[in-house]
């Protein structure tokens, strides 16, 4: 019999296929297509194909938009929104518009074309976070943008276009909806409980172990109890803090060995499937001082990975339900038996 | 860079008249001298009979996009400088792009000051050959 399971913090029921669940071998990876490193816009020697860079962690002496780098952050060439001009909010009746102002970076990981970040050794994987914190902290200067959104896509079927690995930060100047789900589902809790569901979640998975993948004294790596891909994996701070950009560079340093070690995990289990990484951090609380006033309590910032396996399609869209044939316990189970 | 500027021609090539139009005046008033043609085809026949320091080109384009005046112009004069105009701006089309020779690829709306510098840039690269 399939189990109905429901998100502690947003309500969203997932169904999971306990009966015939389908273990890593009963994925087939797609074969992901690569440009030429040649013609790579993100390769060194090739940083006029950009635009200019925003950061840049560099060799000393090293010029700035030339080589000599090791992550490199510029805006997006072909961005969703644009940072320039005012947003105008409009009313069309009873529809709603706005300009699309905001900000749409590429924080290229690493100036080596086929290396997967994953492979990178850990003081590259700690710049690459230490250079989302940097974008983080400078976009929420900008009262316009009210969030900041940073992903990663790998693989072209989870939608990256360059193989060159890379993520991307999109700022935003309203909150995202499914971001407000899960700010407003960990509000709603900590008014009943008065108590961070996050933190409740990792006393939980921590004690009992059964869909933990990696635990260190910082940060503890899981499969959620409903999660809606399979081998979706959350990593969590044990710290209570809502907001990314507050990490302590020995917090940054645990996270590199973890946030590596799962993807090392996940990516031998499953052959290199494509995966989303999503950053869940707290929204730029300039803007509306006040409005979440009870934020630095009830919300918790944390990464999660979708191994891009299954496909969305009618039940998901139409239902917002999603199936997902593999049982976290077991995932966390293939995950932490992976040999490295 | 006035002195490139005053030596410099441009061709402008775009099937929307305001577009080109508008591009064309705003060259001029920099100095530039400006061509202008309204698809790839008249472009290419221009190109034949007149020499061009540099091609701006809209990339859809009926009769001959701007792919197929990009290959065509660089067929007849590898130097030219060409650059792409686009509104429909994605990776696979500015690495094609630049596979062929382009020198830069330009999202519409144009940011007038980006196109100067790009501008500005190729002219520059232009002379040093020269």
């Amino acid at each position: 019999m399939p189990e109905l399971r429901k998100d502690p913090v947003i309500g969203r029921w997932v169904i999971i296929s306990s009966e015939r669940a389908k273990r890593p071998t009963d994925f087939i990876a797609e074969k992901e297509e690569d440009n030429k490193a040649g013609s790579c816009p993100f390769c060194p020697g090739n940083e006029a194909m950009t635009p200019p860079e925003i950061l840049a962690y560099r060799e000393p002496g090293s010029k700035p938009d030339g080589p000599g780098w090791f992550t490199r952050v510029t805006a997006n060439k072909f961005p969703a929104l644009r940072i320039e001009g005012d947003l105008e909010r409009q009313g069309i009746g009873m529809f709603d518009k706005m300009n699309g102002v905001g900000a749409h970076e590429v924080i290229i990981e690493s100036p080596d074309h086929n290396m997967r970040l994953e492979d990178l050794d850990l003081v590259q994987f700690g710049r690459v976070l230490k250079a989302y914190k940097a974008r983080i902290e400078d976009l929420e200067r900008d009262p316009r943008l009210r969030y900041v959104l940073v992903f990663k896509n790998q693989g072209s079927s989870a939608g990256a276009s360059l193989a060159h690995s890379h993520s991307q930060i999109i700022a935003t100047p309203i909150i995202p909806r499914d971001v407000k789900e899960k700010l407003d589902g960990a509000k709603s809790f900590y008014d009943f409980k008065e108590r961070c569901v996050y933190c409740d979640i990792i006393r939980q998975e921590s004690s009992m172990q059964e869909r933990v993948v990696v635990e260190t004294d910082a940060f503890l790596a899981f499969c959620p109890f409903a999660p809606r891909f399979p081998f979706e994996v959350w990593i969590m701070p044990k710290r209570h803090s809502c907001a990314y950009n507050d990490i302590t560079a020995e917090e940054l340093e645990d996270l590199a060995a973890v946030m590596k070690e799962v993807l090392q995990r996940t990516a031998k289990a499953l052959s290199q499937a494509p995966y989303n990484f999503i950053l869940h951090t707290a929204p730029n609380q300039i803007p509306r001082r006040g409005h979440w006033h009870t934020l630095g309590n009830d919300f918790h910032w944390h990464i999660e990975i979708m191994p891009r396996l299954t496909k969305v399609a009618g039940f998901e869209w139409g239902s917002g339900f999603y199936i997902n044939p593999t049982p976290p316990e077991e995932a966390a189970r293939y995950l932490r038996e992976v040999k490295l | 860079m006035p002195s490139l500027a005053k030596t410099a021609s441009i061709l402008v090539v775009d099937d929307e008249e305001n577009a080109r139009e508008g591009l064309s005046k705003i060259l001029s008033k920099e100095g530039y001298k400006v061509d202008t043609a309204a698809d790839g085809k008249e472009a290419i026949d221009v190109i034949k009979r007149q020499n061009f320091d540099l091609v701006i080109t809209d990339m859809r384009m009926p009769l001959m996009d701007g792919f197929e005046v990009l290959r065509e112009i660089k067929k007849m004069d590898e130097d030219i400088g060409v650059i792409m105009i686009t509104a429909y701006g994605e990776v696979e089309s500015y690495l094609e792009a630049m596979n062929l020779g382009a020198f830069e690829y330009i999202n519409k709306p144009v940011r007038v000051n980006e196109l100067k510098r790009v501008i500005t840039k190729v002219l520059e690269q232009r002379h040093k050959k020269a």
